[in-house]
């Protein structure tokens, strides 16, 4: 089974403001179900978790980024075309 | 406004996943009575909010079609993704050793009050230009 935390294809990077919020939203995803793994008495499948919820908290945030990003980036386009 | 719409977007998502699984437990007919009950009334609670941050992206999305307001990036300033500035904000080394480095192309130099931790683990600051990632 494949991990549900890593991107199909790392390679793959969303280009547009859709595939961005598909991104985000399947992190958010696998961080809601590393969440429920991370209360549990098992000591050591809550470092696991937490070691998973870090990386995908730090994707999270690039891509919240990436969406703010473009947004800046077609508002400044249009500020430029409008003069 | 502090949201930007990436970070709107995000609690929107998250908002989405929080409503799908209480819808769950509210349909779930293995659930008890009370367990049903309660996750009914904690979905009225997440369409409201649903329906809140729907009308914030909304108008932060006009007013920035319309020229009123200039989108932000507030870029990540996480003390704990730098070596230097995880040891010099939890104590471990003096802080004249150990001056933090600028982060953000923006970033006001931290100040740290005594007792205190690094201002910038409470204050984003603002980009306003793109900068590389």
């Amino acid at each position: 089974m494949s991990d549900p935390t890593e991107p199909q294809d790392p390679t793959a990077r969303p280009k547009g403001l859709g595939p961005l919020v598909a991104e985000l939203a399947r992190i958010n995803c696998a961080l809601w179900h590393e969440e429920d793994a991370a209360r549990c008495d098992d000591d050591l499948a809550v470092a696991r978790a937490k070691r998973k919820i870090d990386a995908l908290n730090q994707k999270r945030n690039d891509t919240i980024e990436k969406i703010d990003e473009l947004v800046l980036e077609w508002a400044w386009d249009k500020g430029t075309q409008n003069g | 406004m502090a949201e930007t719409v990436g970070s709107l977007i995000d609690k929107l998502t998250i908002v989405e996943l929080r409503r799908w699984h209480t819808e769950e437990a509210m349909l779930n007919a293995r659930a008890s009575v009370d367990v049903r009950h309660a996750a009914a009334l904690r979905l009225h609670v997440i369409d409201e909010q649903r329906q809140d941050l729907t009308a914030e992206l909304d108008k932060l999305w006009r007013d920035i079609v319309a020229g009123v307001a200039r989108p932000k990036i507030y870029r990540q300033l996480k003390l704990y993704n730098d070596e230097k500035l995880r040891e010099a904000s939890s104590g471990k080394v003096g802080a004249q050793d150990n001056s933090p480095k600028v982060i953000s192309e923006s970033a006001a130099p931290a100040r740290s009050q005594p007792g205190e931790p690094l201002a910038v683990t409470r204050t984003k600051v603002l980009a306003l230009r793109r900068s590389t990632p």
